[in-house]
């Protein structure tokens, strides 16, 4: 009996050493499978607007080139960080109405109840909400959420990859979802709504000029870092899109 | 046979344990690198140039850099280059990857690294899940982790083969840029190219 058992040990343990080196000798291709399998599920392989697209990837990166990172770094060298920083959490903050009606659109009530409480708080005590509050004194926030991720969620695909003037990558599915946002944002003005931070669409595109600007001022140098990793900056920017709005339906 | 069962038993209570150290092991090796490298980093007095080569020479034993390189070609593109393209390859990316995180680190000034969890999704496999804390702001970072068996010379045991950056994953991105550049250009291009951008 114990002859046998021992017999049965000894083979087990031959039979997953075997296995082990098999696995290391395969090692490589496992990890090559597991990387495939994740771009079959993310990004996608058609790119029907592929001729455009590098073109406006080249138009859009002339013009951060040489209009929008020197008046960014310009700002940024005038402007104290904190005010840089109030300026940008004022504007999320009045932009609550897109993530409270895409949290409450996918039936995320705990991120919505989060989304109240960060607006009351930062517009009663952080002075319209220049000063993040609900963060930094309640340890408050949740990651935002707008139409795009909602299709996503509800499982509409992204669609072909676009890539916009001035905005960046987007895909069919996050260039329609600007339109409901838009109708959200309170910043963009908009007759037949009653909340409207303006009085006319042109100081609503003024207002969208400076936001553009101030977040310019803070994150040049994240996209300097960008251009300077890329080989191929078409394809580089698509693939960090897509991976990231795919992280960001699934949170 | 009752004596067998009892010390299968005995067996399997010794094994539980040192599965469960495991990732207390990958957090101690992870955080003690870390603190190595901030160690060097936050020393000013140091030139550029020797700190940034001690920079490197630090945090090399954590990756497995020569399989990020291969993975980010794709098994398909690294199986039909020769030996002497298959090194040159290697020795190209290796060297973008470092001088990439270099200068990073240049920019860097009181981040903290937080690790919040060891995941496992293979016996083989770890995530850590870190943290990044820069004033207000919270970048998620993940390196991937595999345990390499046998262990490599001056590598340690579990090494990073990726890493994930805000859900972006650096080994794919290379993949999607190196696949796309060599759909309408050779190899050899493709090394020209990298070579240029370093």
């Amino acid at each position: 009996m114990l002859k046998n058992i021992v017999l049965l040990l000894i083979g087990f343990v031959l039979a997953t050493n075997m296995n082990a080196k098999n696995m290391y000798d395969d090692q490589f291709a496992d990890f090559d499978y597991e990387f495939a399998q994740q771009e079959k599920q993310g990004v996608q392989e058609s790119d029907p607007l592929h001729g455009y697209n590098r073109v406006m990837t080249d138009f859009n990166d002339a013009l951060y080139v040489n209009v929008y990172r020197p008046i960014s770094k310009a700002i940024d060298a005038v402007v104290h960080d904190k005010i840089q920083e109030g300026v940008s959490n004022m504007y999320y903050n009045v932009t609550f109405p897109i993530r409270f009606t895409n949290d409450i659109l996918q039936l995320k009530f705990d991120k919505a109840i989060i989304e109240i409480g960060r607006f009351v708080l930062n517009t009663v005590f952080g002075i319209f909400g220049f000063f993040d509050v609900a963060q930094t004194h309640f340890g408050l926030y949740t990651t935002p959420e707008d139409f795009g991720q909602t299709l996503g969620h509800y499982g509409v695909a992204a669609g072909p990859h676009i890539v916009l003037p001035f905005f960046g990558p987007s895909n069919l599915r996050d260039t329609v979802s600007m339109v409901p946002d838009a109708y959200l944002d309170p910043t963009v003005y908009n007759e037949s709504r009653g909340f409207n931070v303006v009085d006319n669409f042109d100081k609503s595109i003024g207002l969208e000029v400076i936001e553009q600007l101030n977040y310019g001022s803070m994150n040049y140098e994240t996209y300097d870092m960008l251009r300077k990793d890329a080989i191929d900056l078409y394809p580089y920017l698509k693939n960090i899109y897509e991976q990231r709005r795919i992280k960001m339906i699934k949170e | 046979m009752k004596r067998i069962v009892l010390s299968f038993f005995a067996f399997i209570l010794c094994v539980t344990p040192l599965l469960a150290d495991t990732t207390t092991q990958i957090k101690d090796q992870f955080n003690s690198r870390i603190d190595s490298v901030i160690k060097i980093v936050i020393d000013k007095s140091v030139e550029t140039e020797i700190r940034n080569q001690n920079i490197i020479k630090a945090i090399s034993p954590m990756f497995d850099f020569e399989l990020m390189a291969k993975l980010s070609l794709g098994g398909k593109a690294w199986n039909s280059l020769d030996a002497h393209q298959k090194q040159l390859f290697v020795d190209l990316y290796v060297a973008r990857m470092k001088k990439s995180y270099s200068e990073k680190l240049d920019a860097y000034t009181n981040e903290t690294i937080i690790v919040n969890e060891i995941q496992m999704p293979k016996p083989n496999r770890a995530v850590i899940i870190t943290d990044l804390i820069s004033g207000d702001e919270k970048i998620p970072i993940n390196y991937k982790m595999y345990e390499a068996t046998p262990p490599k010379e001056k590598k340690d045991k579990w090494l990073i083969y990726d890493v994930d950056i805000s859900g972006v994953s650096v080994v794919q991105t290379d993949r999607a840029q190196f696949a796309e550049v060599l759909k309408s250009n050779t190899i050899e291009y493709l090394m020209d190219q990298m070579n240029t951008k370093r």
